[in-house]
């Protein structure tokens, strides 16, 4: 059994802490990481910043957590123009990044070491939305796209969208393919709660699974598990909040060969991220102003080691044990990342591009 | 750097210029010299100001005796831009225009502060958008206006809210209004073309009667607007697409003179429908937006007793569709505003002259962004002695207005403002002092989710001073020179509650000073007159304190807000022929709030050739122009390009006297 870190509540907001960020991020300006955008250590960082929409001022950032350096605008750096657009998302798959854009529209496939950009797959003029990608092998893929309930299927070696598609629930984001399945989370922005299995073989629709209210996030755990984060509802009765008619978001397991619910975990409050942490069986989840942490083998959610703050985005870093927090001031200016141990401490925080909000780690 | 760029770019024009014209062997004007004047190129700009009563203010006094600054164009300035809104003329003054391009929203911005926060004005009535705070005015065109007043100083005491950054004045062309020249037009017309399908037409009809005229505008335009621009992703031109439109205008004004006053009425109807390109980013091909709207005014002024009273009614309804299907988005609104007013003015000889009225009215929105229909009431007081003393040489005009709003409360915007005639007929020392509000928009309040039903006004303290210098010497026209501060507290700001919705709360503080500084020369060498002016405005609005936890922004300048800016303006008429040249330059403006991204300076050069004729009764005018002479590769908003060089072209033809008149 993994021993569980002890972490007691703490606050960003409590003058010291800060103090301490403070020189962290002072401490780790350098410029070192300009002259080598994938850095020196074992591992990097890949910070994906959505930016402002009107703006489309989306960015990449890369940190080293040996060196504790971070490259603000990686992107710029490693292609000597700017990147344009509004990150929906970021798969690492088959030795390519894929960053799926809106604003413009399309996906564009970097070198995830030297984050060169290789190709631009635009899907604008088809009218898609694109939310996220899976790679199924060299050839195929699948494409989400958020307003047309729709998944899409990606010529990988032509770059290019087949014109057939695969019509799923309402508002489709976050997909994972485990054996000859695709999982599709459908979030409806809470007028859904459907994560949609796709046969990859055939590309047929074979069922719905029920879960939570707005289904938006998908991880698979080594135990082969899918976890489903489901985000809920906030409920207005016209423009005035009504409590009594929210659904909380939840966290539901499914088993994917199955295709069985197996659990359901009541977070509460509207989640909005979350992290799996297999070395000791938690899971991290973002919900509101506070994280949450699950344990993964009781599927309990423990109340006592919460941290209360209210992040963007949260990624873990399995080869390191450090869990990493997008902290997302407003859409028109930088953020920031704090990175903790498993201990609970902050370790080192870097200053991000606008709204970071994904993580992806790379090892050597 | 741009620092340094404008000082010596002002220095230039305004130390140098006058010294080589003169050894070019231009004469200055000398006052009384009539003879020299050019009979076709009679302008507003040129010392014909005292004509001119401003209505910005209220304070019915031409613009040299006004407490704050004015910029009025007259229908000379807007015949430049007939076939366009009033957008491309008003970039020619103190306002920053927040122009999303030909085919795209163009926003005025004063002094710094947001669109939402200045006030536009027609015949005295608000037009800004009941739902969203702002106005565009890229949706009113030059042709239907006899004259715009820019006055970013008017305080809230003269005509309500949305008036942090003062107001537009917008005035209806009409029969009996008369242009600086004093001539009325029975007839007139005007056909345009230019660059990207841009077609333009006016029709101008008037019926001048001896105690009542009758006349009507009609206006029309299409355009393509599918200008080139260069695409710096990927290093090739593009043209942009998905934006054509057209839009038609009409304005029908009466005047009755009657046995104990006279009465004044104008309806304007229009229809605009738009593709929308959204930013290079983007493409939505089937996106579509209407405007459609109805307005009319009315009022009776005339003498009761020992005043002169002034009862106004104001209806407006406007209708605006917005269909993006390929995001599922049908938004639609319909709203209403219904306002009335008396003013009164006590006819005195004295030293006071007092002026007050009442308004009250309906303001009503309906659309599928809100949960219902939303609507409010307000009704305002105000009252204010005109003071005149000192030899008629010290005017203070001390005013307060309470506004009093169902869906917030009560508003109270005193204000004292200024103007001394230091040098009789040479120099006036002018400064105001006033607190202003902005009333939330029913987006703010009730747009679903996010609205905030809680919000309350913003506020803001506002002072200004300066001089207006008449110095006939050395062909200097008119100096003149502002200095302003603006606290803005309770800001309204919208900040992401959580990953999807957004909501406003009054966190905001901003805090704005600046200097506008303006000199007009006037030379002439026989038949030819030579005028020039220049202008630079020194722009520093801030964000005063932290709107939220780890805020970078205060202390730094606010995003889209240039910083410096320059304008000169070189015009030259001989005979039949004038010739005018603009030249702009905008200081770079932040797209970001910490100030890691943002949009280069740019510089933008007009060039207008006139040709007018006579023909019998007809009057002629050709007028070509080049727009972005340099052809400047720029934008004003992130991602909307503006078009570079290109051509336009103006036949305008005129009847200016009613045949058996």
């Amino acid at each position: 059994m993994n021993e569980q870190p002890t972490i007691t509540r703490f606050s960003i907001r409590q003058p010291i802490f800060t103090c301490f960020l403070a020189l962290l991020l002072l401490a780790g300006c350098s410029d070192d990481l300009l002259n080598d955008p994938t850095g020196s250590g074992d591992g990097q960082v890949l910070v994906l910043n959505e930016g402002n929409f009107s703006d489309g001022n989306g960015s990449l950032t890369v940190y080293d957590p040996d060196s504790k350096e971070s490259l603000l605008r990686a992107y710029q750096q490693a292609n000597s123009s700017e990147f344009t657009g509004i990150i929906q998302s970021g798969t690492l798959a088959g030795g390519d990044l894929f960053i799926v854009k809106n604003n413009p529209n399309e996906i564009e496939i970097l070198d995830p070491v030297t984050l060169k950009s290789n190709n631009v797959i635009s899907v604008g003029e088809q009218e898609i939305t694109p939310v996220h990608v899976v790679r199924l092998n060299n050839e195929k893929g699948y494409l989400s796209s958020l307003y047309d309930g729709r998944v899409y299927i990606l010529n990988l070696q032509e770059g290019s969208v087949e014109e057939e598609w695969i019509e799923v629930g309402n508002n489709p984001q976050q997909m994972l393919i485990a054996g000859n399945r695709l999982f599709v989370a459908n979030s409806g922005f809470g007028n859904d709660n459907r994560v949609s299995v796709i046969d990859t073989q055939t590309d047929e629709l074979l069922t719905h699974i029920t879960v939570g209210t707005g289904p938006s996030r998908l991880e698979l755990d080594s135990n082969n598990r899918i976890w489903v984060l489901s985000r809920g509802l906030q409920a207005y009765d016209g423009t005035e909040r009504d409590p009594e008619n929210d659904q909380p978001g939840q966290v539901d397991l499914i088993d994917p060969s199955g295709l069985s619910h197996l659990a359901t975990i009541e977070t509460g409050g509207f989640p909005t991220a979350f992290a799996l942490d297999p070395l000791n069986g938690t899971a991290w989840v973002v919900n509101d102003d506070q994280v949450q942490q699950i344990n993964m083998e009781t599927l309990s959610l423990d109340e006592e080691r919460t941290i209360d703050e209210s992040y963007h985005g949260i990624g873990f870093y399995q080869e390191r044990g450090e869990f990493y927090l997008a902290e997302n001031t407003s859409y028109e200016q930088n953020g920031r990342v704090i990175v903790y141990s498993l201990e609970g401490a902050p370790v080192d925080t870097f200053a991000t591009g606008i709204a970071p909000k994904d993580f992806l780690f790379l090892e050597r | 750097m741009p620092l340094l760029h404008t000082i010596l770019q002002t220095a230039v024009c305004m130390l140098f210029i006058p010294g080589t014209i003169q050894a070019l062997g231009y004469t200055a004007k000398t006052p009384g010299d009539s003879s020299v004047w050019n009979p076709v190129a009679d302008t507003l700009r040129t010392g014909e100001l005292d004509r001119i009563t401003i209505r910005s203010t209220r304070i019915d006094e031409p613009v040299r005796f006004q407490p704050v600054r004015v910029e009025p164009f007259g229908l000379e300035d807007l015949s430049l831009h007939t076939g366009e809104s009033i957008g491309s003329l008003l970039s020619r003054s103190s306002l920053f225009v927040r122009d999303n391009g030909p085919g795209g929203m163009a926003l005025p911005s004063q002094r710094g502060l947001s669109p939402g926060q200045t006030q536009v004005l027609w015949e005295g009535f608000p037009i800004n958008s009941l739902s969203l705070g702002q106005s565009d005015i890229s949706l009113l065109p030059a042709a239907l206006f006899q004259s715009i007043e820019v006055s970013p100083g008017t305080p809230s005491s003269s005509y309500g809210g949305a008036s942090l950054g003062g107001n537009l004045y917008l005035t209806s062309r009409s029969g009996r209004r008369t242009d600086a020249t004093g001539q009325k037009e029975w007839l007139s017309g005007s056909l345009g073309a230019g660059a990207f399908g841009n077609r333009a037409g006016s029709v101008h009809l008037s019926n001048i009667g001896e105690r009542q005229t009758l006349s009507a505008t009609l206006f029309g335009s299409m355009a393509e607007n599918d200008f080139p621009y260069p695409d710096h992703r990927n290093d090739r031109e593009m043209r942009r697409e998905n934006n054509a439109g057209g839009t038609g205008h009409l304005l029908v004004s009466g005047d009755r003179e009657l046995r104990n006053g006279s009465l004044s009425s104008q309806l304007w109807v229009w229809d605009r429908l738009e593709e929308i390109p959204g930013t290079v980013l983007s493409s939505y091909p089937d996106t579509r937006q209407r405007d459609l709207g109805i307005r009319w005014n009315s009022h009776w002024s005339g003498t009761v007793g020992r005043w002169r009273v002034t009862p106004r009614l104001f209806l407006e309804r406007y209708q605006f569709t917005y269909r993006e299907p390929s995001s599922s988005i049908d938004s639609r609104l319909l709203s209403d505003r219904l306002l009335t007013s008396v003013e009164a003015e006590l006819l005195t000889t004295g030293t006071v002259r007092w002026t007050g009225g009442v308004s009250g009215g309906l303001e009503r929105v309906d659309t599928n962004n809100y949960p219902d229909t939303k609507q409010r009431l307000r009704t305002a007081a105000w009252i204010r002695p005109d003071i005149t003393t000192a030899g008629d040489r010290l005017r203070l005009t001390p005013a307060v207005r309470i506004d009093t709003y169902s869906d917030f409360g009560q508003v109270l915007s005193p204000s004292l403002g200024i103007n001394w005639e230091m040098v009789p007929d040479r120099l006036h020392l002018r400064g105001l002092a006033s607190r202003d509000f902005n009333p939330p928009t029913f987006n703010d309040l009730h747009w679903q989710p996010g609205g905030n039903p809680n919000l309350k006004p913003e506020r803001s303290i506002k002072a200004e001073g300066g001089f207006y210098w008449l110095p006939e010497w050395a062909g200097i026209r008119t100096v003149e020179w502002t200095v302003y501060r603006i606290w803005l507290n309770q800001g309204i700001y919208w900040s992401p509650v959580n990953s999807t919705i957004w909501s406003p709360e009054n966190v905001e503080e901003l805090h704005a000073r600046g200097i506008e500084t303006r000199i007009e020369t006037e030379w002439f060498a026989g038949p030819t007159r030579l005028q020039l002016s220049t202008a630079a405005d020194l722009r520093q609005v801030e964000i005063g304190s932290a709107r939220f936890p780890g805020d970078q922004a205060p202390g730094r300048q606010l995003r889209y807000v240039p910083e410096w800016s320059f304008r000169g303006e070189i015009r030259a008429d001989t005979g039949p022929f004038t010739l005018l040249t603009d030249y702009r330059w905008t200081d770079r403006r932040w797209i970001t709030a910490d100030h890691t991204s943002w949009l280069p300076p740019h510089q933008i050069v007009n060039l207008t050739f006139l040709l007018k004729r006579e023909w019998r009764l007809f009057t002629g005018q050709v007028q070509l122009s080049i727009r972005n002479l340099l052809d400047e590769s720029y934008e004003i908003i992130r991602w909307y390009p503006m078009p570079g060089r290109h051509l336009e072209f103006t036949l305008r033809l005129g009847l200016p006297f009613q045949p058996g008149s």
